[in-house]
């Protein structure tokens, strides 16, 4: 009776995921950054999954590649946008996001991305202080101190 | 001596049952420290994507989390469920504050928020409730997912 009572009422579920960190709550004295527009790559998500950079449209492996090109100038500097719709889908999300950790893995740095949803019919524009996401830092340095340093 | 070697034939040897208890046991105790029970009541359905840089999500007692996806009685939109109550976005600082006090000093150091979301749960959905998240300075999540 046990066995079946523990048969029934276990759940095996395995818990794995994506690691990420947020980056920490806006600040009222925080001032917006100014980012060169060179050192900008905005990679769009749409509501139907489909990934654009500029006006190329792009699969996961040509974003990685397109990722790593583009930071390994200045990993330090260069910032990665995305830019996503408000009803694009929680998996196109998530394979966005394991792209861009698998493409500063291969740099081996911290990935600098900032991110934008935009809100249904509107257009929110406001990079300065939009959610930028790191991996979690062994150093200790923290993503928003350092931006506002800068 | 015919009579003998039919007699033979139909005896059938006792199997020995003695060995029967143990085994189960083992097998019961097995279940017993695999298993963790599952605390909470599921209260939406989701289905978590699947991707290949997962990664085992900490000790269970610092993890925290969120369900994302549509409820499993009647119809209705994607929401949030947080502990064994179905909630909105809004309650996300309120229910860490209160998970954060529960943890140990050491868990407290260690928190991590894992969001179980639906592969078609709208960004608008997950974005606020990662603003949430942010604004209870919860910053490691993750995303849980199912290894490809």
């Amino acid at each position: 009776m046990l066995l079946v009572f523990f048969l029934v009422t276990s759940s095996m579920d395995s818990d794995k995921g994506l690691r990420r960190q947020l980056p920490p709550p806006p600040q009222e004295e925080q001032q917006a950054v100014d980012i060169l527009e060179e050192d900008i790559m905005t990679v769009a998500l749409d509501a139907q999954g489909t990934l654009t950079i500029g006006a190329d449209t792009v699969n996961s492996q040509q974003l990685r590649q397109r990722i790593v090109e583009f930071a390994a100038v200045a990993p330090k500097r260069r910032v990665v946008a995305l830019d996503i719709a408000a009803d694009a889908t929680y998996d196109a999300y998530y394979h966005l996001q394991e792209d861009v950790v698998a493409a500063y893995r291969r740099l081996k740095v911290a990935p600098r991305v900032s991110e934008t949803v935009e809100e249904r019919g509107e257009r929110r524009e406001e990079r300065g202080e939009s959610i930028g996401e790191r991996e979690p830092t062994v150093g200790g340095q923290r993503e928003g101190e350092r931006r506002n340093e800068e | 001596m015919r009579h003998h070697i039919r007699r033979r034939e139909h005896e059938v040897p006792e199997l020995n049952m003695a060995a029967l208890p143990d085994l189960i046991f083992t097998v019961l105790f097995f279940f017993m420290i695999v298993t963790h029970m599952r605390d909470v009541d599921k209260k939406v359905a989701y289905e978590v994507p699947a991707g290949l840089l997962t990664e085992q999500v900490g000790h269970q007692k610092n993890v925290i989390y969120i369900y994302i996806g549509r409820p499993t009685e009647g119809s209705g939109d994607y929401c949030v469920q947080l502990g064994n109550n179905i909630a909105t976005p809004a309650d996300i600082p309120a229910f860490i504050r209160a998970e954060h006090s529960q943890m140990s000093a050491e868990d407290q150091e260690r928190m991590t928020v894992c969001i179980r979301a639906d592969r078609k749960a709208p960004m608008s959905l997950i974005n606020e409730v990662k603003q949430k998240l942010r604004e209870a300075n919860a910053l490691s999540v993750t995303y849980s997912a199912v290894a490809k």
